[in-house]
């Protein structure tokens, strides 16, 4: 990439040169073109215009090469740094963000920019990093980046499962902005967490009321009716959620749980079945699948379906716990066994009683 | 959580009502309706009766049913044969009630329901009925074959059928009846988990195989079967062997070997049942038939079992002694017997050894175990506290149900039913463990067709349930994406939309390059944005200018006539480029130049604004050179009237004449001239030969 970058600007060079020995009576040609358009000053901001373009379209690579030829012709450039951070953050390369945010924030410590880099480390796992500077972002600026910053803060201690503080934060996040959907539907499923199921449908209707095609919102509302065995409530709720995204395969795993559980075996396997086919890829639909079978007795292709949820997640815990139920059902015991252990040693409690029961 | 349904067959359904001669030989079905002599009476009396007129059909018919009730009424019933012989006097045309009733009731005690419950459907369907005790044997029925509100209804029904005197007697027993259905279809409901294995056909063949009794150590089995091969090779009136004791040993792959005969002593020429074993496996409760049924006990010593020692006076009794177990360390015998002054049936009694090693008086184990109804076993847990007994009272399902009950700190607990499918709408006896509690011993029929054989229960511990998971992100930006920063917009950069003006600037006449100024104006803010020169050997200059706008242009060289010029340029995209060639004149008398960016307001003689950069350039033109004298003459095109165009162009001519006078030039220097339409240079009939013939022209006219 940089000798690709030296040959450009060597061409560039020997083109100019070239033009000032043919133009070397003609004095007055060079001034006035320099006057009238800066047009040797612009190569940064092109670049980075074409970079702005290229992220535009997710084609982050390309970006990230437009903005690096932008900040080798002008080092002083934060946009630039600032939305090559983007870009890297584009592709989960957070690491590599928060190095340019650095560089953004140095040249120009706007909120903007620690709000970014708050997102970054965040999304790096960096929690405390991210915490202190969403708190800067909060501090300098009165808009729309403390809002969200308050918003993402709320998400950090979500993920902290510091839910009360999480609830303060998307509380101020909805002082600041009244009509911040996520904000109502983020601290609906914080009261969820809390086991405050009322509160939590109440900031779930909030936030559709606002957003009233937020799919996750209504699948979401739909699980806490679920939790409180108002199945048809949540039947209805994960049915707005499909009507809204016809390719919400989440929407169409959670329902059929319900289905299952109100012992309608029949739509239960369609809708289990549908949202594999949207996402061929999806364990946890597998898994749920094979425990429907597993209950109709159907332990063969139970296993089927849990090998392949297995195969897709190795690191699913649950899969492994109802995969040993049902070789034991199977009869075979030690290959029940073996999946306990898996289970339990990714921690599925319950795995560990069976085994310690029934696995010598 | 629910629990989930385990792998045992659910093929129990319509086990046999036990035939087994030992154990529950002894009518302990206490749901049966005994009342079948009365009708007896009605077939033979309503024969009678009739006796003079009979046809010859009508006397075979008699005779059938005669030899029917013979076998039907017998000591030793032959309901087989019976059938036979009243079916014949169906086919004759006999379809009375009594008939259809004693075939039902025929089929009902050799267990084949389904032929039972047609002919109690005929019975119920009649106009009048007065064998009520078909719904009584229907609701029996679709109670074994698992259908319990259809039972319930039956029952129902029987109940309304009876006068308030039979109601008195059997309105209990209804009952019981239904309850045991409602308790059935919640056990049904809720199995409970373990896998039903069949033993292999080293210890099952097509008889009958039923009290499995298992060492405590899982390592030998004894059992009793109704097969050939029975010492003394006796069989009953059905043509059934005698029960015999067999056993089997596991070998060290963890199968049964091939069943034997236990022989000699142990087995008699009579019924031989195992009843019980001591958890060290030295001695074998045995049940023989002799009598009114009683227990014996065989000892073991090496490898032969000594012959069965009867046991004494308070153990056997003129009443019937149905089964007998050991505690674990044989220190009690505890045993099922229907002896007077219980609580009701066989009840279970503890007999301990005295310090004479002699069974002593035994005691009643009461009301937590006894009930009502039938106890029949009683097995003792190695630990001492649990105990598993079968009991056709509590809440049985049906028939004999197998409980569960501990004895702690001198305290029975409630009775547990074992549940569904160890427990069945039938009969369920004999359970037999291993002293872990893993594994269970128990005789079942897997269809209503076949004989009991013996199975392996194996339990599967706590109830397990696979878990549904229920999916989606909690958190709104995760889902929708919006967590990537907000990108910095894109900077603004000059358009490179730039018109090129270039030309070669030369003298009018001689062709020269000439060594010019060149002003730029932007005629919309009157300001001069660029000067530069045109080249002093070719003449050539060159000049970018942003698109859509109004430029004035000035040329000015040392003893030229300055040129000035009006250039519009579009805003066109891209690179365009203007050729402008520039003739300068020289400053002579006679030589005239066009004002091209002085202006007039519409159809008016006064200067606009745009017009002060022309009107500098020519007052810089008259400061630099102080004996110039010039004409200034306004001219027109030939639209409208001569006269007016004179005077419009007469006016702005002085128009001009004024500003340059207000700007320190002296009059005598000036001359002002309106020409109007007379003196064109361009052509009049287009429109851009109008727009150039209307201007304001100077013209030297001294130097």
């Amino acid at each position: 990439m940089k000798k690709y970058l030296l040959l450009t600007v060597a061409i560039v060079l020997s083109g100019v040169l070239k033009a000032q020995t043919e133009n070397s009576k003609d004095n007055v040609l060079q001034d006035t073109v320099k006057v009238l358009t800066k047009k040797d000053k612009q190569v940064a901001e092109k670049k980075y215009n074409e970079g702005v373009i290229l992220y535009q379209s997710n084609k982050f690579d390309e970006a990230i090469s437009k903005f690096d030829e932008a900040i080798t012709v002008k080092a002083k450039f934060p946009e630039a740094f600032y939305n090559r951070a983007s870009a890297k953050f584009g592709k989960k390369d957070y690491l590599g963000a928060i190095q340019d945010f650095n560089y953004a924030i140095i040249l120009n410590p706007i909120p903007k920019y620690y709000l970014s880099r708050g997102l970054a480390r965040y999304n790096y796992k960096e929690f405390d990093g991210a915490l202190s500077d969403f708190a800067i972002s909060i501090e300098k600026d009165s808009g729309d980046y403390r809002t969200k910053a308050y918003y993402y803060q709320g998400c950090v201690y979500f993920e902290k499962e510091s839910y009360d503080l999480a609830i303060k934060s998307y509380s101020n996040a909805i002082e600041s902005d009244a009509s911040y959907a996520f904000a109502y539907h983020d601290r609906g499923s914080t009261y969820r967490k809390m086991e405050k199921y009322q509160l939590s449908l109440s900031d779930y209707r909030k936030a559709i009321q606002l957003s009233p095609k937020m799919a996750i919102a209504f699948n979401n509302m739909g699980s806490v009716k679920k939790l409180l065995k108002d199945y048809q409530g949540a039947i209805t709720d994960y049915s707005s959620a499909i009507n809204l995204d016809s390719n919400y395969a989440v929407a169409y795993n959670n329902r059929a749980t319900v289905y299952k559980e109100m012992g309608d075996f029949k739509n239960a396997m369609f809708d289990f079945s549908k949202a594999i086919s949207i996402n061929p890829s999806y364990a946890i639909a597998y898994s749920n699948r094979a425990n429907l079978k597993f209950q109709k007795k159907d332990y063969e292709n139970a296993l089927k379906d849990y090998d392949r949820a297995l195969e897709l997640d190795p690191d699913f815990g649950y899969g492994f716990l109802n995969r040993g139920i049902c070789k034991e059902m199977l009869r075979d015991n030690d290959g029940a066994c073996q999946d306990w252990s898996k289970a339990n040693s990714l921690g599925v409690s319950v795995a560990g009683e069976y085994l310690n029961i029934q696995c010598n | 959580m629910k629990k989930y349904t385990q792998n045992i067959t659910l093929a129990l359904l319509l086990i046999f009502v036990f035939s087994f001669e030992s154990i529950i030989a002894q009518n302990i079905d206490s749901t049966q309706v005994e009342e079948v002599n009365d009708t007896t009476q009605v077939v033979e009396k309503k024969a009678k009766v009739k006796k003079e007129k009979l046809s010859d059909t009508t006397k075979l018919i008699l005779n059938y049913i005669k030899s029917g009730n013979q076998l039907f009424d017998a000591d030793m019933k032959r309901y087989d044969k019976a059938i036979i012989a009243y079916q014949k006097a169906e086919e004759l045309g006999d379809s009375s009630e009594v008939l259809y009733y004693r075939i039902a009731y025929s089929y009902f005690q050799l267990k084949e329901y389904q032929s039972s419950a047609e002919y109690l459907k005929l019975v119920i369907d009649r106009d009048s009925i007065t064998e009520f005790k078909a719904y009584y044997y229907l609701g029996r029925i679709y109670h074994l074959n698992y259908e319990f509100d259809s039972a319930i209804t039956f029952f129902e029904d029987y109940r309304k059928s009876l006068s308030p005197d039979e109601l008195n007697t059997m309105s209990k027993k209804i009952k019981k009846c239904i309850k045991e259905c409602e308790i059935a279809k919640e056990m049904v409901a809720n199995p409970v988990a373990g896998f039903l294995d069949i033993l292999d056909t080293n210890i099952n063949t097509p008889y009958l195989e039923y009290a499995p009794i298992v060492s405590t150590n899982d390592s030998l089995l004894f059992f009793t079967s109704r097969r050939p091969g029975n010492i003394g090779s006796g069989r009953d009136h059905n043509g059934d062997y005698f029960e015999d004791i067999y056993f089997s040993v596991k070998d060290s792959n963890g199968n049964w070997s091939m069943a034997k005969n236990l022989g000699k002593p142990v087995n008699s020429s009579a019924h031989d049942a195992a009843a019980g074993l001591s958890a060290d496996a030295s001695m074998l409760v045995v049940y023989r038939s002799n009598g009114n049924g009683d227990l014996y006990i065989s000892k073991r010593e090496g490898d032969n079992w000594l012959k069965p020692k009867k046991l004494n006076k308070f153990i056997n009794t003129p009443a019937h002694e149905a089964s007998a177990s050991f505690s674990y360390d044989n220190m009690n015998l505890y045993f099922s017997s229907d002896r007077e002054g219980g609580y009701g049936g066989h009840d279970i009694y503890k007999s301990s050894l005295d310090e004479k090693a002699k069974w002593g008086l035994p005691e009643n184990l009461r009301s937590k175990i006894n009930s009502a109804y039938d106890e029949m076993t009683f097995v003792a847990m190695p630990d001492g506290k649990t105990f598993y007994f079968t009991s056709n009272g509590h809440n049985s399902m049906g028939g004999l149900d197998i409980f569960k009950i501990t004895y702690i700190d001198s305290v029975w607990s409630d009775p547990i039913n074992l549940g569904y499918p160890i427990n069945t709408p039938d009969n369920d006896v004999l359970y037999s463990l291993t002293a872990d509690g893993a594994r269970a011993y128990v005789a079942s029929s897997k269809t209503d067709s076949s004989l009991h054989d013996i199975y392996m229960l194996t339990f599967m511990g706590d109830s397990k349930s696979v878990s549904d998971n229920m999916d989606g992100e909690l958190l709104a930006f995760r889902k929708y994406g919006a967590a990537l920063p907000e990108m910095d917009s894109p900077v603004n950069i000059q358009k490179l939309n730039l018109t090129v003006l270039k030309g070669i600037i030369s003298d009018e006449f001689t062709d020269e390059p000439i060594f010019a100024q060149i002003e730029l104006t932007d005629n919309s803010t009157n300001t001069v944005v660029a000067t530069f020169n045109s080249n002093e050997q070719t003449g050539n200059y060159l000049v970018s200018l942003p698109s859509g706008k109004d430029y004035g242009i000035a040329v000015k060289a040392e003893n030229c006539l300055f040129y000035s010029d009006n250039i519009v340029i579009d805003k066109t995209k891209g690179y365009k480029e203007i050729v402008k060639n520039i003739k300068l004149k020289r400053i002579e008398v006679g030589s005239k130049v066009v004002l091209k960016n002085v202006f007039f307001a519409t159809g008016k003689a006064v200067l606009t604004e745009s017009s002060e950069t022309e009107l500098q350039n020519l007052l810089k033109l008259l400061n630099d050179i102080p004996s110039l004298k010039l004409e200034i003459s306004g001219h027109t095109d030939d639209v409208g009237k001569a006269s007016s165009n004179k005077t419009l162009s007469e006016k702005r001519a002085n128009a001009v004449v004024d500003y340059l006078l207000k700007n320190g030039i002296s009059k005598d220097r000036l001359v002002a001239k309106g020409y109007g339409e007379e003196q064109p240079i361009a052509n009049n009939k287009t429109k851009d030969g109008r727009q150039q013939n209307r201007r304001t022209e100077f013209k030297v006219i001294a130097r």
